[in-house]
């Protein structure tokens, strides 16, 4: 029988499987929910202390969602159970990596009031909070959190409590922060501190004017940073009717300092409108340490403090033909120090065609590699 | 029209069944264990890998190729680099379509991962193994890991209790 057939395969290569060595069965459990991770405790004597030892937790909401938009959403109470118990197992173990993946229904108390009035911050959980401030998420070197993309750009997204994470202050290496906002709780007047922060990356997040700089400015040790599509929330308070609605989100222009920075990764996205709006759509860097850069996006007024030694720049945007921004040729004279530039554009006329514009000389090139089409 | 700098360093990676692979020496060094022989001067010009047959040795250096950072000449900077969170996604894509293996593939390649240091891969291929178990019960899971269960039953009924939560 063809079922009998494929059972034996996949025998044979299960087989196998359970022939590695705990600590890559230990490895395989922290990409695991947190949920099934704990359940294979079940499975054999060999599996039972595997997922305590595993580096990371993941604790994931979007099983406990009961599917609809009625909030709060009474599926989430098993979500901030099962979160507690996790965590608490994991009292004592050596807890590296904690990831939460928070749906809105399980972050948000409510969302009728600012379904109305989008002007309203709607109020938070504390359980989430709670949940980070259980002693076993106390010590990671690595936190992600992810939200949920919001109706508008800029209510209703996740706030971390930056100011109050427990790791933060002792442990925290790496942050990772995911469809979130960077902003002061509205409770707290904790000061923000990451003294052993290295790494920090935003995707999709939105910032407080100032606040992103503030986060920087509280991590002394940060070498890596990426920034992909990360807007500027305008200031403004919730009473300032329809401040927030009737602007339009916009990652430029973006001004940011960091001393000890090293690699930045920077992906930018503009609109058209923007474009046409307005020239003041710059980027100004003051990264001395520098040497690694890595843009994608359309070409932009950029300044640049640093010593470069590699570039990656990626300017290759289709809808570029219906207006011409910036040349890329200026860009280029920001990173007339690297040692190594790779460029990504649509055409050469892009860099050697603008008369206003001269290319400047790269004394210290050693590699150049460039993606385009030629006519 | 790509311009490279000529006289990248190649290296020779020999797999048990004979094949030679000529790569880029920032492609071989994605592996940890290979970059610690050669920068332990252990590793001559050509470099056998046991264990890893050619068919797999091929598409870890397939995968190599597509993550090794673009770094400067020097190949120092290799350090230097953020995870390439700009390439994030376009990486996911290609990542995903790479593991469409099947299981015996996907466990060769877990073991190559591991025996090579390639955390990306490492990373890669248990993530995609969670993936195709969860959903499926525990007596599920114990026939595909062929892992017998041994325990007593009232030892079992202690664990289910002890962490009662993930079992409901």
């Amino acid at each position: 029988m063809a079922g009998s057939q494929k059972k034996i395969k996949r025998t044979i290569a299960a087989d196998r499987l359970s022939s590695l060595g705990d600590d890559l069965l230990e490895h395989i459990l922290s990409f695991a929910p947190a949920k099934e991770a704990a359940a294979s405790a079940a499975l054999s004597r060999r599996w039972r202390p595997l997922w305590r030892r595993a580096s990371a937790l993941n604790l994931d909401s979007e099983p406990y969602s009961s599917g609809g938009y009625h909030y709060p959403d009474a599926g989430f109470d098993a979500f901030f159970r099962d979160g507690k118990a996790a965590l608490a197992s994991r009292r004592g173990t050596a807890l590296r990596r904690l990831t939460v993946l928070l749906k809105q229904g399980a972050y948000l108390t409510s969302r009728g009031s600012y379904h109305r009035v989008h002007d309203v911050e709607p109020e938070h959980d504390a359980r989430v909070t709670g949940l980070l401030a259980d002693p076993a998420a106390a010590a990671p070197e690595e936190l992600c959190i992810a939200g949920e993309r919001a109706y508008t750009p800029y209510i209703g997204r996740y706030v971390p409590p930056l100011a109050s994470l427990p790791c933060a202050a002792a442990t925290l290496r790496v942050l990772e922060l995911h469809l979130c906002s960077l902003q002061p709780p509205p409770t707290s007047s904790a000061r923000l501190a990451f003294p052993r922060l290295t790494d920090l990356s935003l995707r999709d997040c939105t910032y407080l004017e100032g606040y992103l700089q503030a986060v920087i400015d509280a991590a002394p040790a940060l070498t890596r940073l990426a920034l992909v599509n990360v807007t500027k929330k305008p200031p403004g308070s919730a009473s300032a009717e329809g401040s927030y609605s009737r602007s339009k989100p916009s990652n430029l222009p973006l001004r940011l300092r960091c001393r000890t920075v090293t690699a930045l990764v920077l992906v930018v996205s503009v609109s058209l409108e923007e474009l046409k709006d307005s020239r003041d759509i710059g980027i100004q860097l003051d990264m001395p340490s520098l040497r690694s850069f890595r843009y994608k996006g359309f070409p932009v007024n950029l300044s640049l403090t640093s010593g470069l030694a590699q570039v990656d720049l990626d300017t290759n945007r289709r809808e570029r033909d219906f207006y011409k921004p910036e040349p890329a040729a200026r860009m280029l004279a920001s990173f007339s120090s690297t040692r190594a530039l790779k460029l990504h554009i649509n055409g050469i006329e892009e860099i050697v065609s603008d008369d206003e514009v001269i290319l400047p000389t790269f004394p210290n090139l050693k590699l150049l590699e460039v993606d385009g089409s030629f006519k | 029209m790509a311009t490279r700098e000529a006289g990248k360093k190649m290296i020779m990676l020999k797999s048990p069944d004979g094949m030679e692979f000529e790569v880029e020496e920032a492609v071989a060094m994605e592996s940890q264990t290979i970059r610690k022989m050669i920068e332990d001067d252990c590793a001559d010009t050509a470099i056998l890998i046991p264990n890893i047959n050619s068919k797999i040795l091929s598409r870890v250096i397939e995968y190599c190729n597509k993550h090794v950072p673009t770094t400067g000449a020097t190949g120092a900077a290799a350090s230097d680099t953020v995870a390439p969170a700009a390439l994030a996604e376009d990486l996911k894509i290609w990542d995903a379509e790479f593991i469409k293996v099947n299981r015996a593939t996907r466990f060769d390649l877990i073991q190559a991962a591991s025996y090579l240091n390639i955390k990306g891969l490492l990373d890669l291929t248990s993530q995609t193994t969670i993936d195709t178990i969860s959903d499926n019960s525990l007596e599920e899971i114990r026939s595909f890991l062929s892992t017998k269960n041994d325990y007593l039953p009232e030892e079992e009924q202690t664990i289910r209790r002890e962490n009662q939560w993930a079992f409901q």
